[in-house]
């Protein structure tokens, strides 16, 4: 053993080889003959288990082959053919997601309220079309003279009939 | 009893023959599955399983190697399988298997060296558990000097030269991880 923290290779081999160097617990013979008689123990009984299970095999695949179904006769077979079973639908396609609008352009109209008028020359002049007299029906209407125009008169002494007041 | 008769004798269905051969491989068989394991429960129960194996296998075994060798070989593949197991690799995920008490020898060692033993002892092993995987198998198998590099090149499949260059590397890396704790070489 080593009694100081000097490491040559002899200390560490003589090291190594203690720590590693373990022996099998006490009575580890014991216990593994008590095993080897347990195991003998189990297999004894144990012999007549394989040819049981050969036979018990053999059993169920006779029983098997005896219940196979009866083979189904060609006719029905056709018959199963004629009914063409339903096609499967096909999926729908999923919606294509909208396409954002595209986004207006702003539209700037700029008006010179300062600019100055066109000349009256320039706008178009629209011409009264002239008016025949005779196309138009006329009827000579009679009218009688008018009663002499009395002048109008107000009594201001007569009292105040309500209470209107002065506006 | 030769090893040679012990098997014999076990072929024939001798349990005290093939007892002895558990008597005298045990410790062996135990250190071979830790190296591969890291784990005493694990080793335990990958140790037993190399025996019953073994017993259940025996008049297969043909002698071209040695009984030590061929049980070396079963030994690794158990603790293979056990390191792979669900439910031990779960169980390492929750406990710290490095971190096992280790207790030195106390014949003529007062209990102060003692002390630095256990230390230097429980720093060693943790550094050996976090050096990569097939270097240090390689190490703890030849550090417990139970086989030469010929038998664990047969039982393990891996050629001679191999073996040795994990096993060197392996020191190498552990000594470099000593000396950035402090230990001086």
């Amino acid at each position: 053993m080593m009694d100081d923290t000097r490491l040559d290779d002899a200390a560490l081999d003589v090291l190594v080889s203690e720590t590693v160097r373990v022996d099998a617990p006490e009575g580890f013979a014991i216990r593994v003959g008590a095993a080897l008689d347990s195991r003998e123990s189990l297999a004894r009984p144990r012999a007549w288990l394989r040819p049981a299970f050969a036979v018990a095999a053999l059993l169920l695949a006779a029983l098997w082959w005896w219940r196979q179904p009866v083979p189904v006769k060609p006719e029905g077979l056709r018959e199963t053919r004629a009914v063409a079973p339903v096609a499967p639908r096909a999926p729908y396609a999923p919606r294509a997601p909208y396409a954002p609008p595209a986004p207006y352009a702003p539209v700037y109209v700029r008006i010179d309220h300062e600019r100055a008028l066109d000349a009256l020359d320039d706008l178009p002049a629209v011409q009264q079309a002239g008016i025949d007299p005779a196309a138009i029906g006329t009827r000579t209407i009679d009218v009688q003279p008018a009663d002499a125009i009395t002048p109008l008169t107000m009594d201001t002494d007569r009292p105040d009939p309500g209470g209107e007041g002065d506006h | 009893m030769t090893d040679g008769e012990l098997v014999e004798r076990a072929r024939r269905g001798d349990r005290a023959a093939f007892d002895a051969i558990v008597e005298r491989y045990q410790h062996v068989v135990f250190r071979t599955a830790l190296a591969v394991t890291s784990n005493r429960e694990e080793a335990e129960d990958a140790a037993q399983e190399t025996f019953l194996r073994a017993f259940g296998h025996i008049g297969t075994f043909r002698g071209d190697s040695s009984l030590k060798t061929w049980l070396l070989a079963i030994a690794w593949r158990e603790g293979i399988s056990k390191r792979r197991s669900l439910v031990n690799r779960l169980r390492r995920m929750v406990s710290t298997p490095e971190d096992e008490a280790f207790d030195p020898p106390a014949a003529g060692r007062t209990e102060e060296a003692r002390v630095v033993d256990a230390e230097h002892a429980l720093t060693v092993r943790r550094l050996v558990a976090r050096l990569p995987q097939s270097y240090r198998e390689a190490l703890m198998l030849a550090a417990a000097g139970d086989y030469t590099f010929d038998e664990m090149s047969a039982a393990l499949g891996v050629p001679v030269g191999t073996l040795k260059w994990r096993v060197s590397e392996a020191r190498r890396q552990l000594r470099e991880k000593l000396r950035a704790l402090g230990y001086q070489g």
